[in-house]
C-alpha cells in the first residue's frame, strides 16, 4: 500500500472532491496546511478553480463560516479552513446556531454540506488564547458532526465521507499529525462516521484516545506491554456520531478504562465517555474510570509551564498502574 | 416600468400578506398557541415588489419577520399558518413556528431568527449563485437591527471583495418609532452612523435609500440594482424605510388599525380610529391602491374582486391549518442529521 503524510492524505481527499464536484467551493485554502502550505495538488486546485476558491479571506471568521454555510445551503458544498480552532471561536454562532440547527429546524428542508477544518492542541509557541481543543464545546451543540482523525488513512477516509455527505462537519486536526507518515489506500476511499477503530488490541484495560493522543496512547501501551499489561487502544475517529457500542464492548472485555484526551476536564469529551461507560457497563468495571486530560486552567505559553497540561505516555502509564493490579 | 398586470399582481400580493397577518393575529386570540410572532404589516410594498422582480432560481434569506416574504414568494399560506400553529403540515413540520418558517422549494435557503445571521448566509448564497454562473442572485432580507451585529459588516466586506451577487434589503421599520421599550416596543436602529447606508458605503458597496411604502420607488431602485447584479456580479444595499405599524409587538401584536378596509383607498371617511394617521399616510396598501385608482389602472370593483379572492384563499389556509394535526411528543426527535 502506498504511504503518505497526514497532510497529503487530507489534501488528496479535498482535491479529489474539487475535481469531481464542479460547484464545490473552498475558502481559506491558503492556510489549509499551516503557514507553509506547500502542496502541489492543492496549489493546482487553487489556481485551476480560482472562481470557486476564496484563497485568502479577510480576518472575518464569522463571515467565512456564514459564507460557507450559505454556499452549502444554496447548493454549492463548501470547505472552509479557519487556521487555529481558537480563531473559529469568532464563528461559533454560525456553527452552532445556523449550521447545526438548520436541517432539523426546517423539518429537513435545508441541508448544510459544509466542512470546517481547523487545528487544535497545545504548542510551546502559543499562549492561552490559542492552546485550545474545543471540540467538546461543539459536541455540546447538537447538529454538528465532529471528526478527530489520528492517521493518514483515517483523515483521507473521514474527509472523503465529510465531503460526500449532507451535514455540517467540523474537522479538528493536531499540528503534530501533519508530517506523520502512514499507509493510505489509493483512490476513492471512505470511512463511515461513528465507526471507532481499535488501534491496538488488548485484554487488560481500554484506553480511549483521540487525535494525536492516539499515538501517545500507543506509546503508553507499548511500555505497559513490556510489563505484561495488554492495553486496548480505541480511537473513536468521530466524536459525533460516537461509536458507543465499540467503547462499551471494549470495556466489557477489559473491565478497565483510561481516557486520554486534550479537551478540558469539566464537560470534556472524556467526561462523556466516562458517563457512557458508567451508564452502560457499570457491572463490567473492575476499577474506577481514569481521565488523563488537562485541568480546567488556561494553558500558558512555553514547554516548561505546559508540561503539567500535556497528555504524555508516562501519565497514561501512571493512570493504568493505578487501576491495573 | 411596472406593467398593468405586474401592478395588480403586486397589489394582490401585498393584500395577501396583510390578510395573512390578520389571520395570524386572529388565530392567536382564538386558538391556544405558544410562542411569539413578528408580523409584516406596513412593509408589504417592499416584499411584494422585490418578489415581482425575482426569478425562480434566485435564492432568498429571511428572518424572524418572514411571513410576508414566505407567502409573497408563492409558498402555501395554509402550510405557513400550520407552521405558526405548530401543526404537522407546517413547512418545518411544526418545529420552527412563526420565526423560522422556511420554504426551500421556493428558493429560501434559510430562515434565521438570529439577528444579522441572514446577512452572512445570504452572502454565502450569492457565492453559490456565482459558482453556478446562471445569473441567479441572492436576496438577504433583514431589519435595521441586523446591521448592529458584526456579522453584517464582515459579510458585506466579503461580498464586496469577491464580487458576490447579493442584494441586501435592509427593511428599516423603525421610522417613526416613539413608544420605546417600556411598551414592549423595540426601537432598533441603535446605530451611531448618520445613515444605515454609511456602513455598506464605507465598503464601496452601491447603496440606495428608498421609501419602503412606495411600490414604484422600491421597483425603481431594486430593478436597477438586480439588473446590474445579474450582468456584473457584486453586492448592493438598499435601505427600505417604513413607518412602524402601531400594532407591532412581537409578543402581542394587536390589530390597532383594525382589519384593513380597502374603502380607505377611495373613501376618506373609511380612514378611522386612533391610528387613522398611519393608515392615511403610511399604509402601503392604501397608498398603492390610491395610485392605481388615480392612474386608472384599477377601480373599486377590481379591488373588491381581488380582496374576495385573497380573503377566500386565506380562509382556506386557515381551515387547512386548523384541521392539521397537533404534533406527537416524539416528533422532534428525528432528523438532526440529513
Amino acid at each position: 500500500m502506498p504511504t503518505s503524510t497526514f497532510a497529503a492524505a487530507m489534501v488528496d481527499a479535498v482535491v479529489s472532491r474539487m475535481h469531481s464536484d464542479r460547484t464545490m467551493t473552498l475558502i481559506g485554502s491558503a492556510y489549509l496546511l499551516g503557514p507553509t502550505n506547500e502542496h502541489p495538488s492543492l496549489n493546482e486546485v487553487r489556481e485551476k478553480y480560482a472562481d470557486r476558491v476564496i484563497d485568502e479571506p479577510p480576518i472575518s471568521e464569522s463571515a467565512v463560516a456564514a459564507v460557507a454555510i450559505g454556499s452549502a445551503m444554496g447548493g454549492a458544498r463548501c470547505l472552509a479552513h479557519f487556521g487555529l480552532a481558537s480563531f473559529a471561536f469568532e464563528a461559533w454562532s454560525q456553527f452552532v446556531n445556523e449550521a447545526g440547527v438548520a436541517h432539523h429546524q426546517s423539518g429537513g428542508q435545508i441541508t448544510v454540506p459544509a466542512v470546517f477544518t481547523m487545528m487544535h492542541g497545545i504548542s510551546p509557541i502559543e499562549h492561552s488564547q490559542h492552546n485550545r481543543s474545543p471540540y467538546a464545546m461543539l459536541a455540546n451543540c447538537p447538529g454538528l458532526q465532529i471528526v478527530l482523525a489520528s492517521t493518514p488513512a483515517d483523515i483521507k477516509g473521514l474527509m472523503t465521507t465529510a465531503l460526500a455527505g449532507d451535514n455540517p462537519v467540523v474537522v479538528m486536526n493536531h499540528p503534530a499529525l501533519m508530517p506523520m507518515e502512514g499507509e493510505v489506500p489509493d483512490g476513492e476511499f471512505a470511512i463511515p462516521f461513528g465507526s471507532a477503530d481499535i488501534k491496538r488490541e488488548g485484554d487488560d484495560l481500554t484506553i480511549v484516545a483521540t487525535s494525536h493522543k492516539v499515538h501517545v496512547a500507543l506509546e503508553a501501551a507499548a511500555q505497559l506491554a513490556e510489563r505484561g499489561i495488554e492495553a486496548e487502544v480505541l480511537d473513536p475517529r468521530t466524536i459525533v456520531p460516537l461509536d458507543r457500542e465499540a467503547i462499551v464492548a471494549s470495556v466489557r472485555k477489559t473491565g478497565r478504562l483510561v481516557i486520554a484526551d486534550e479537551s478540558p476536564r469539566t464537560c470534556g469529551f472524556a467526561a462523556e465517555v466516562a458517563a457512557l461507560v458508567v451508564e452502560s457497563a457499570f457491572d463490567a468495571l473492575k476499577a474506577p474510570v481514569v481521565r488523563v486530560v488537562p485541568p480546567d486552567i488556561p494553558i500558558p505559553r512555553g514547554s516548561i509551564a505546559q508540561s503539567v497540561f500535556r497528555i504524555t505516555a508516562q501519565k497514561i502509564v501512571d493512570a493504568a498502574d493505578v487501576i491495573v493490579g | 416600468m411596472i406593467s398593468q398586470q405586474q401592478a395588480l399582481s403586486i397589489f394582490r400580493n401585498m393584500l395577501l400578506m396583510r390578510r395573512f397577518e390578520e389571520a395570524v393575529i386572529g388565530l392567536w386570540a382564538t386558538v391556544d398557541t405558544e410562542s411569539y410572532r413578528h408580523v409584516y404589516i406596513g412593509q408589504e410594498a417592499v416584499g411584494a415588489t422585490i418578489m415581482a422582480l425575482l426569478r425562480e432560481d434566485d435564492l432568498l434569506v429571511t428572518t424572524h419577520r418572514n411571513h410576508g416574504h414566505i407567502v409573497g414568494r408563492g409558498a402555501d399560506p395554509g402550510r405557513a399558518l400550520a407552521e405558526i400553529l405548530g401543526r404537522v403540515d407546517g413547512y418545518n413540520r411544526g418545529r420552527g413556528g412563526s420565526s423560522s418558517i422556511c420554504a426551500r422549494d421556493f428558493g429560501f435557503l434559510a430562515t434565521t431568527g438570529v439577528v444579522g445571521g441572514g446577512v452572512g448566509l445570504g452572502t454565502g448564497g450569492a457565492f453559490a449563485q456565482k459558482v453556478k454562473g446562471a445569473g441567479g442572485v441572492s436576496v438577504a432580507f433583514f431589519g435595521d437591527g441586523g446591521l448592529e451585529e458584526g456579522i453584517a459588516f464582515e459579510s458585506m466586506n466579503m461580498a464586496a471583495l469577491f464580487g458576490l451577487p447579493v442584494l441586501y434589503v435592509c427593511e428599516n421599520n423603525s421610522v417613526g418609532v416613539t413608544t420605546g421599550r417600556a411598551n414592549n416596543e423595540w426601537s432598533s436602529s441603535s446605530m451611531a452612523a448618520a445613515t444605515l447606508g454609511d456602513i455598506p458605503r464605507s465598503l464601496c458597496i452601491e447603496t440606495e435609500v428608498v421609501d419602503g411604502a412606495d411600490v414604484e420607488a422600491v421597483w425603481s431602485a431594486a430593478s436597477g440594482l438586480l439588473e446590474r447584479m445579474r450582468r456584473d456580479p457584486g453586492p448592493a444595499f438598499v435601505e427600505m424605510r417604513t413607518h412602524r405599524w402601531p400594532g407591532s409587538r412581537s409578543f402581542d401584536p394587536k390589530l390597532v388599525t383594525g382589519t384593513t378596509d380597502l374603502r380607505a383607498i377611495w373613501d376618506q371617511d373609511a380612514v378611522q380610529g386612533d391610528h387613522a394617521d398611519w393608515i392615511d399616510e403610511h399604509d402601503p396598501i392604501v397608498l398603492y391602491g390610491r395610485k392605481l385608482l388615480e392612474s386608472g389602472r384599477a377601480d373599486k370593483a377590481m379591488f373588491r374582486s381581488i380582496d374576495e379572492q385573497v380573503t377566500d384563499r386565506i380562509d382556506t389556509a386557515r381551515s387547512f391549518a386548523l384541521a392539521s394535526a397537533e404534533l406527537e411528543p416524539d416528533s422532534g426527535l428525528t432528523g438532526t442529521f440529513a
